[in-house]
């Protein structure tokens, strides 16, 4: 990342929550992860949060006794009184053989549950880093098969590696606690198709009561003493909005959490890029920003695209989350964006003017690229230059398309190891540009620059 | 991709099992070793010239393998680590420098092109270019592994991306990153892992393309003409008792003929800084006494050809595989490998073991290992294959080994185990459920990326 431009930033920076599956940094040892993206790095520190989901990294399992022997006791006293044929002669007493049987039960796990601990120990995340958990980034996206989401007044099921799991608000309280989480998102419900009118009504309701379930104690760092002075307590709690495409229910979210008067950090839009019409989309974002208060700030948890996150950037959305970077990673893409020629916009070039004029009218751009390369092309095999020209990413500082290419062929694990490292680099860079051309009130320059881009189907060709 | 140079005349296939000319006047009642130093009996066979020089050692217990010795061997040198290289004309790529011995265990360093390497050392492997999801930048700069060399396989480069390639973009050094120095198999392993895909003849093998199948997912068969002779052609060139011991061919396959040439030409193109010969490699656990008789000595000629192609001799070490099954008596054919090369001893820089870790019983296994390393030069690099069970390294680095390469670390990763110390078999099976609840790292006081970081086993499993 360039730290060679001076940052001029009046206004908040835009944070990538970047999508953490298995609680980790995608495919960065800890050894990467310090070396690529260290938190001593102006653009890392300013502009990385690491999304942490409750669902895949918090499962513990339960032992007890297994409910089926709880019912067959009949088969549980038959076992003790005539241990197996394998043991006889063994001089093994009746008591020894029940206790082994017992002693089985307990070595494997009866089911499953959520419990908290402090979560850069048990994930092995340095605790310099800012970190955002939340119960899922998506409900509906986690579903098995299309099924809808499960739930009731009183708990949610979350999907986990070890099968959906039920959760209370009072369950994921105790669990954010012991996390020690610098910021959290609380419990939410969601409903899958906003036309079942119940149950997207019911899926607020329960938003809502969860919200004060969560909010009601321990959420606030405890105050400080530095060098005398008491520093304010930061609110860690995200307060969620579902609703899906109704407005309506979306600003009651929002007007409700407003009323609860309880310290928050921000809102956190659910399920925003399940709005597949983008003026429809962009509608809704102006809506809710409108009305979340201007001293907080507001995250987006899911941006599939570029033009999603372009979409959430422009309509003054601060926190964007995303698994760009690792999706385009595992489809051998690379970002080879250019960032940086916005700032040779001239404003008396009427076609520079025209473009971001036509940026401002926001149209449905269904032949939009994604803004990279792909290196599984035939073309690469003997291309020996980086993916991108001046990037100072490790992949391209060390490595070739070439290479990587040859890496992919080869079904190599390295490939999307490198892939993630240069396409992360390049969305911080991507955010920190934003951020820039934004305090310099030049964000529609800097989009409409992107959206040019995007809409070459082919990088390739440049 | 164009052929490297013509193969010579080769010899009919009834000379196949054939005492090479050039052993006829070795005397085969008696062990072969040469430069032996202490601890190692001096060499029995007195036409051993390239005896151990210099003033012998004073006197020292004799030693108890040998009732034949003529006296006790003088010390080998010893070079302080860190003295730099000297490479010469007879070596011109690698230098050797031993810095203390432990009865038959050594400490040494293997100067070479691109690094030192000092041993003994493990060579993790790389079969396709690339440490299974590490970085160069990561092999390097972790201290807990902080690998001097690695290891690359001619086949699978030579398949993909094609060596032609490599040759263009500089060799695989630069193509991958990587600074320091690399090792490259001749491809002679695939003739056992790949058996029912290859032919072997005295001219080199031919794999079928494992990646590539003309027939469609429908079992049509493609009419289409492939490029590579079809399998009667193939069998008309060798003798029955050539033949590998799988199917022959298909004619649907594409084919790729690797003779010692070949394989020559394609780790000159990878750039590594050790190359192996090609090989005969028979499968330790067969049973047919000829075909062994048949690979030792067809490995001796291969070499001759491995080394009349070797383009790059000042900048590549081309290291001899000894070979001759588990055959290790007075006058065997691990003998009269070894006494093949002794032979051609001035221009090898280092030896390999071969033919090993294919199943064979472990009393075999050390045997060979035992007699390869009192045969062997003690003051040239000797490189075990294939082998890498913790156990084994330790042992035959008791017997002399210096170098070893094997996928089971990285390979036995991947299906969840983990290597700790303590009980055998000395492994810990993460998917177990013992671990499901373990906060525990792997092992404590590791200093490896998983355990310094705090990875728990829970978190593992």
């Amino acid at each position: 990342m360039s730290s060679s431009t001076t940052p001029e930033q009046s206004s908040p920076p835009f944070k990538l929550i970047l999508h953490c599956e298995d609680g980790s940094p995608p495919y960065l040892t800890p050894i990467l992860l310090a070396k690529n993206f260290p938190t001593t790095n102006r653009v890392v520190r300013d502009h990385l949060v690491l999304g942490i989901e409750v669902r895949n990294s918090f499962v513990s399992p339960v032992y007890g006794p297994r409910p089926s022997d709880r019912k067959n006791g009949r088969k549980k006293e038959k076992d003790e009184k005539s241990p197996p044929a394998s043991r006889q002669g063994s001089n093994i007493s009746n008591n020894d053989s029940a206790m082994s049987s017992v002693a089985c039960s307990i070595t494997k796990p009866t089911g499953y549950t959520f419990s908290g601990r402090p979560l850069f120990k048990h994930l092995g995340i340095p605790n310099d880093y800012d970190v955002m958990a939340c119960p899922s980034f998506d409900l509906i996206d986690n579903c098995v098969a299309d099924m809808p989401v499960a739930a009731t007044n009183a708990e949610t099921s979350l999907s986990t590696p070890r099968g959906y799991q039920r959760i209370t608000p009072e369950l994921y309280r105790d669990v954010v606690r012991k996390m020690e989480a610098p910021s959290f998102v609380g419990l939410y419900d969601q409903a899958s198709s906003v036309k079942n009118t119940k149950r997207a009504r019911r899926s607020v309701e329960r938003t809502k009561s969860w919200l004060a379930t969560t909010v009601s104690d321990s959420v606030t760092d405890k105050e400080e003493e530095v060098e005398g002075e008491k520093t304010d307590p930061c609110p860690k709690m995200w307060a969620p909005v579902v609703g899906e495409e109704d407005m309506a229910l979306r600003l009651e979210c929002i007007h409700h959490a407003i009323n609860q008067k309880a310290p928050l950090r921000g809102f956190a839009l659910i399920g925003i890029h399940h709005v597949g019409d983008r003026q429809a989309r962009n509608t809704l974002l102006q809506s809710c920003m409108k009305d979340i208060p201007r001293n907080m700030s507001c995250a987006v948890l899911v941006a599939n695209d570029m033009v999603q996150i372009l979409d959430a950037a422009r309509n003054g959305v601060r926190y964007i989350g995303s698994a760009l970077p690792t999706n385009l990673a595992r489809c051998h893409k690379a970002l080879a964006l250019d960032l940086y020629g916005w700032r040779r916009y001239h404003e008396n070039d009427e076609g520079e003017r025209q473009r971001v004029n036509m940026c401002r009218r926001i149209e449905e751009r269904s032949t939009l690229g994604d803004g990279c390369i792909s290196l599984d092309d035939g073309i690469f095999v003997k291309d020996t230059v980086p993916f991108v020209k001046d990037c100072s990413c490790l992949a391209c500082t060390h490595h070739s398309r070439a290479y990587v290419h040859h890496l992919i062929n080869a079904n190599e694990l390295l490939a999307q190891i490198l892939l993630f490292v240069h396409n992360l680099h390049h969305v911080l860079a991507f955010y920190d540009e934003m951020s820039q051309a934004t305090s310099m009130e030049k964000q529609d320059i800097f989009i409409a620059h992107i959206e040019k881009q995007l809409m070459i189907r082919n990088l390739q060709a440049l | 991709m164009s052929s490297a140079k013509p193969s010579p005349a080769f010899p009919p296939p009834k000379d196949y099992t054939k005492l090479p000319d050039e052993l006829q006047d070795v005397d085969f009642t008696k062990r072969v070793s040469w430069r032996k130093f202490h601890p190692y009996p001096p060499p029995e066979d007195t036409n051993d010239t390239a005896a151990a020089t210099g003033t012998a050692a004073s006197s020292s217990s004799s030693s108890p393998q040998s009732s034949s010795t003529t006296g006790t061997s003088p010390h080998l040198p010893y070079v302080p680590p860190g003295t730099a290289p000297v490479f010469t004309a007879a070596s011109p790529a690698l230098c050797h420098h031993v810095h203390a011995t432990s009865g038959r265990a050594r400490a040494t360093t293997v100067h070479l092109p691109h690094g030192s390497v000092p041993t003994p050392v493990f060579m993790p492997v790389g079969t396709k270019g690339s440490l299974k999801g590490l970085t160069p930048f990561e092999i390097t700069s972790d201290p807990a592994l902080d690998c001097p060399i690695i290891l690359a396989n001619t086949y699978h480069m030579a398949l993909a991306p094609g060596t032609d390639l490599l040759g263009e973009v500089g060799g695989l050094h630069d193509f991958m990153g990587w600074d320091r120095p690399i090792l490259t198999d001749s491809g002679g392993f695939q003739m056992v892992s790949l058996l029912k895909l290859a032919l072997i003849t005295e001219e080199g093998v031919t794999f079928e393309n494992p990646f590539d199948d003309d027939v469609d997912n429908n079992d049509n068969k493609n009419d289409k003409d492939d490029d590579g002779p079809d399998a009667e052609d193939i069998g008309q060139s060798s003798s029955s008792s050539t033949l590998a011991a799988g199917t022959a061919p298909s004619k649907k396959k594409r084919r790729m003929l690797l003779r010692p040439e070949d394989s020559i030409r394609h780790q000159n193109l990878i750039g590594s800084d050790i190359i192996m010969a090609l090989d005969d490699v028979v499968s330790s656990i067969e049973q047919d006494d000829e075909r062994f008789t048949v690979a030792t000595y067809r490995t001796l000629r291969w070499l001759d050809r491995c080394r009349s192609a070797h383009a790059n001799p000042k900048t590549q070490n081309l290291f001899p595989i000894v070979q001759g099954g588990l055959d290790t008596a007075v006058g065997g054919l691990r003998e009269k490998c070894l006494a093949g090369f002794r032979i051609r001893d001035e221009w090898v820089p280092g030896y390999a073991i071969g033919g090993l870790a294919g199943g064979e019983s472990k009393d075999d296994f050390w045997r060979v290992v035992d007699q390869c390393c009192r045969a062997l030069p003690d003051d040239k690099p000797r490189y075990l294959m294939g082998v890498g069970y913790p156990l084994d390294l330790v042992v035959c680095t008791a017997l002399g080994v210096d170098m070893y390469d094997c996928v089971y670390p990285t390979r036995t990763a991947r299906f969840g185990v983990a290597l700790v110390p303590g009980e055998a078999p000395g492994t810990l099976r993460l998917k177990s459920n013992d671990c499901s609840g373990d906060d525990s790292v792997i092992q404590e006081g590791c200093e490896c990326q998983a355990c310094k970081n705090g990875y728990s086993r829970a978190r593992l499993h």
